[in-house]
């Protein structure tokens, strides 16, 4: 079981999160329609590209947007979640134990109690996100049970992880139950809005295009729209 | 009485036979060795229990020991260790670090095993590194 789901079952998933989001930017690019949009995308280039990078840079940072400011808690609780989501998988000691041994590359690693304190803080901060979501009626009424999946997909693998390296009983169950949790993770990433992992930075890109030119961007360029 | 006579033998042989269990196991941690380098500084994780006396009876020294003549192997304290040559760093003589020198003879190894389809040592990181 371990062989196969670290063998093939992780080659396909991986190839699956890679080329799927390929695809999801290829598709999101051609689905760009300037006259639709109202958006110069090669026209006024600077100006657009400018925006851009400022959009992307002020929603990437924490309490650099009007609605994080005004949403403390819930801004805190969200870049805990993504920062230690992206950084303790790929800075983990073990996988990249794991990695080196395979290709011979490995990243800086994290000393293991950092990626034990990082790991708990995606689980409070996930449970915070889901108890957020049942306690404000705003985003209640926008929720179904499709958030919460999402929810417990990117959490599960986390989860199964601590499990595994506190070798809690069976720890060869929650192993194997973290590695397909993982693999789920990885291959819903193209297909649900988890792909918001690429997909952000072309919209916030775009949008930024959009405020960069037209809206305020170019006041005073004889522009008219 | 002919019952309990052979209840009597039956917790005898029993107890003996556990005795020779208990006592091979004994044996059998003789032979066991804690991994451990200084090389490594502090060990992230718990250490590994290695059973050289099962590993004797399965394959070749020199399967992990390179050449004795070559490298004159560790031998009752004599003789150079794994991390005299091999560091925590790669460099240019030696381009595998200690760390995946253990990983590749001992996981390595029980990969190979499973993949010939053989009966195998385990190769999931915490079934070697048990927490204590």
């Amino acid at each position: 079981m371990y062989q196969f789901v670290t063998g093939p079952l992780a080659w396909l998933a991986f190839i699956i999160f890679f080329f799927g989001l390929v695809l999801r930017i290829v598709l999101y690019v051609r689905g760009l329609d300037w006259k639709l949009d109202r958006v110069t995308y090669s026209v006024n280039v600077s100006y657009g590209i400018k925006g851009a990078i400022r959009s992307i840079i002020f929603w990437i940072f924490p309490f650099g947007t009007r609605s994080m400011r005004k949403n403390p808690v819930f801004t805190v609780m969200v870049f805990v979640f993504h920062i230690g989501l992206l950084i303790t998988p790929v800075f983990l000691l073990a996988h990249n134990v794991i990695l080196e041994e395979k290709w011979g590359i490995s990243f800086w690693t994290l000393p293991e109690t950092v990626s034990d304190i990082l790991t708990i803080a995606v689980i409070v901060s996930a449970l915070f996100l889901i108890l957020r979501r049942i306690a404000l009626p705003e985003v209640r009424i926008i929720t179904n049970a499709y958030d919460y999946l999402l929810m417990v997909i990117s959490t599960a693998p986390f989860i199964t992880g601590f499990l595994a390296y506190h070798q809690v009983s069976g720890y060869e169950f929650w192993l194997i139950l973290h590695i397909l949790s993982a693999e789920v993770m990885l291959v819903a990433i193209p297909f649900t809005k988890l792909s918001h992992m690429v997909l952000f930075f072309l919209s916030r890109g775009q949008l930024g295009m959009d405020y960069g030119i037209k809206r305020g961007g170019m006041k005073g360029y004889n522009l008219s729209w | 009485m002919k019952q309990l006579r052979l209840v009597f033998i039956l917790v005898i042989a029993g107890i003996m036979a556990a005795s020779i269990v208990w006592s091979q196991e004994q044996e059998n941690l003789e032979g066991a060795m804690d991994l451990k380098s200084r090389e490594f500084g502090q060990h992230q994780r718990s250490q590994v229990r290695f059973d050289h006396y099962l590993h004797e009876t399965i394959v070749r020294c020199r399967v992990c020991h390179h050449d004795f003549y070559v490298f004159s192997n560790r031998n009752e304290g004599k003789g150079s260790k794994c991390a005299t040559c091999h560091k925590r760093e790669i460099n240019k003589d030696i381009p595998i670090p200690l760390l995946t020198a253990f990983h590749n003879r001992c996981k390595g190894c029980h990969e190979n095993y499973i993949k010939w389809g053989r009966a195998s040592g385990p190769v999931m990181c915490g079934t070697c590194h048990i927490k204590t």
